[in-house]
């Protein structure tokens, strides 16, 4: 596997972060804790 | 149903299976299938027979348009009519009787559609649109990625996309993970960024005459930016979803925060509008000008004139409301104005000289600076409702 899809794949599972721990549409952790 | 939903998952999902499993007929079927439900679920039953009948009255005038192209000075106004009426204008409770007026349907998606539409008979017209296929034309103008905000794709695109004409994307791991994560980018943009700005941005509920001037300032800049993230976020997921099932829409924004001057703003923002809007109202404004007027009118003023039109057009579109129209009438001027400022720069220093200037980094800092502030202002119109405009003005004045 290239260094480029590495990279790729990372920068998925920090989307999925983002979404899942910042969106008010979600049941965000970081929303619930304010 | 939202982007972020189970039922949007699902369903974004099965198109991206089925449409790259299945062939032919029900490939076809399949895709169908999954539009309706989609558009169903955005609309009443009344407006669900509404848009069927529009498509229908669509797919009738483009094939008139085939036969004879001057069916189309009859069945475009035609179409045109039925949007105004479906959409609900506001000026339509003055020139309708109650009881017409108020039986107004709710259904989503007409704009985009309609312009679909209008692309359709006019290329059907030209001679231009190439083989419509009935079940085609159905999944091209409910194609559920593009059915409610766009990007506005032609059909020529979507059937060669629909029939792997082109490669929308390598069929490798890396390929689809590029449509996961553009799928991904947006929904962050939709529902992180945009929606966070949206407790700080201008809004109908923004009380105007408690807030300060300086405070409507910097919730006008957010409201750009909320704006930006909250529509080429739902691109993204478009483009994204499209990439993994074959059929990719247009890009259709490119970091507007960075255009050089009004003209270079409407590439980047919206650009399948723009382009729509070049090709099916500026193009045959300006070139009936040039035909029938340019021995009487300078063609300044012609090419002002259609700039104008055209965005009067465009300002109807977005809204049901007077504010629209001020805001498309607004960027008609700013148009008009950079235009002017052009050609008097040019009368300065010349053709080549302006060429120059133009690839300066502070003549195109200037004209980044200057064209972000018009186009933040010009959202004012597109955030509030006529009341609180009306309020900011006299406050305005007053200061």
């Amino acid at each position: 596997m290239s260094l480029r899809i590495v990279a790729k794949l990372l920068w998925t599972f920090v989307l999925v972060f983002l979404l899942v721990a910042l969106s008010q549409s979600t049941t965000s952790f970081i929303y619930r804790a304010f | 149903m939202s982007l972020l939903s189970m039922e949007f998952g699902l369903l974004a999902f099965g198109a991206v299976v089925l449409l790259n499993v299945l062939e032919g007929l029900p490939r076809t079927a399949a895709f169908l299938a999954l539009n309706a439900l989609f558009v169903s679920s955005h609309s009443t039953a009344s407006g669900v027979a509404s848009i069927a009948a529009l498509v229908l009255g669509g797919f009738a005038a483009a094939r008139l348009a085939e036969r004879n192209p001057r069916t189309r000075l009859a069945t475009i106004p035609l179409l045109a009519a039925a949007f105004v009426y479906l959409r609900g204008y506001g000026f339509l409770e003055w020139l309708l009787p109650d009881s017409i007026a108020g039986r107004l349907v709710t259904a989503a998606g007409l704009s985009f559609l309609f312009f679909k539409l209008v692309h359709m008979v006019v290329e059907a017209g030209s001679g231009t649109l190439g083989p419509v296929r009935f079940g085609d034309f159905l999944n091209y103008c409910f194609n559920f990625t593009t059915f409610l905000l766009g990007p506005i794709q032609r059909y020529q695109d979507f059937r060669a996309d629909w029939y792997r004409e082109r490669e929308v994307v390598p069929g490798s791991f890396e390929g689809q993970l590029d449509g996961l994560n553009r799928i991904l980018r947006g929904l962050v943009k939709k529902f992180v960024l945009a929606e966070f700005l949206a407790h700080f941005v201008l809004s109908p509920d923004l009380d105007v005459a408690s807030v300060s001037l300086g405070e409507m300032t910097w919730r006008t800049y957010l409201f750009y930016f909320y704006l930006y993230f909250d529509f080429s976020g739902y691109c993204d997921v478009a483009i994204g979803v499209g990439i993994l099932m074959g059929v990719r829409p247009p890009e259709n924004f490119y970091l507007p925060f960075l255009s050089a001057n009004v003209s270079d703003y409407w590439l980047r923002v919206h650009r399948s509008l723009t382009t729509w809007l070049t090709d099916y109202v500026f193009g045959p404004l300006y070139a009936f000008g040039l035909r029938r007027l340019s021995h009487r009118v300078p063609v300044f003023l012609l090419a002002s004139a259609s700039l104008v039109i055209t965005m009067f057009v465009s300002g109807l579109w977005h809204g049901t409301t007077p504010n629209f129209v001020a805001f498309g009438l607004l960027h008609g001027a700013y148009l008009v104005g950079f235009r002017a400022w052009d050609a008097l720069v040019r009368g300065w220093v010349g053709k080549q000289g302006l060429r120059r200037l133009r690839k300066t980094l502070t003549w195109r800092a200037l004209g980044v600076v200057v064209t972000f502030h018009l186009t933040a202002a010009a959202y004012i119109l597109f955030a509030l409702e006529t009341e609180q405009l009306r309020e900011l003005g006299r406050r305005v004045l007053q200061s």
